[in-house]
């Protein structure tokens, strides 16, 4: 078993490599909303892969994916599976808190609550790692 | 509504497979020092010469397509709560298959963050 200290650095990576997940999200939904197809039977399943595959959006989405991918790796070569993805769900937070400062959209008291949820679940999964790593 | 719930899971399911295989082989290899370019772009050729990663990309595709599929159809309030137990799937698989240690901390982190998605896409 490999130990796994999570550093700054690494905790930075996760966050970057999600906010580029979150966009590549963005441009493919984007470019399925342009086609507007909904998958029903099999024949609009092809018309909407024939479709979304000349979309430019969606390419766009493929290459950040892509990108992205080697990002993912390089975290994943230094700590657990089982930290690295419940930490990335600090995208959760940081879309909405840009859209507070960005676009001014209000965040009701629900979503605050969810957002204080989460920095707490993205805490403890923080803390968590230290115990292991004293362990290994 | 059952159909798309069967999606996501699927979807979940494959992406899962994904991160697994990633992680198993990445854990084969030594690790790159994250602050140097060469060492990183060693790692890098390394990782695109194995199969477990090439499987695991398979997977990765396979689940992106089933997820754009459930959101071309599906109703985002439902779409991404049902996202949120990808975390628990990871952390099942990680704990099962990869053997990484699954302290209490980790849970009620892992469940906590699971909450608050829900919450979210609630609002």
């Amino acid at each position: 078993m490999r130990a796994s200290k999570l550093t700054f650095k690494i905790f930075l990576m996760i966050l970057f490599n999600d906010l580029g997940d979150s966009f590549a999200q963005l441009l493919m939904k984007k470019g399925l909303l342009q086609t507007g197809i909904e998958v029903v039977t099999w024949q609009t399943a092809i018309e909407f892969f024939v479709r979304n595959a000349s979309s430019p959006l969606v390419w766009a989405g493929i290459i950040v994916y892509a990108l992205n991918f080697f990002i993912w790796i390089a975290i994943l070569s230094h700590i657990d599976l089982s930290v690295a993805i419940p930490i990335g769900s600090t995208t959760y937070l940081i879309i909405p808190l840009l859209a507070l400062f960005f676009l001014k959209e209000q965040i009701t008291l629900l979503r605050w609550s969810g957002i204080g949820l989460i920095v707490a679940g993205v805490y403890f999964v923080t803390k968590s790692t230290d115990f292991s790593s004293e362990k290994v | 509504m059952i159909q798309l719930v069967f999606l996501i899971l699927a979807a979940e399911i494959w992406n899962t497979v994904g991160q697994v295989l990633f992680k198993k082989g990445t854990n084969a290899l030594e690790k790159p020092h994250l602050g140097t370019f060469h060492s990183y772009w060693v790692f890098v050729k390394k990782v695109l010469s194995m199969k477990t990663i090439w499987i695991g990309l398979c997977a990765m595709t396979i689940g992106l397509i089933v997820w754009l599929v459930a959101l071309s159809r599906g109703d985002l309030s439902v779409v991404f709560p049902l996202g949120s137990l990808q975390y628990l799937l990871i952390l099942v698989a990680s704990r099962w298959i990869l053997g990484e240690k699954i302290n209490w901390m980790k849970s009620i982190g892992t469940i906590l963050i699971i909450f608050g998605i829900i919450l979210i896409a609630k609002s």
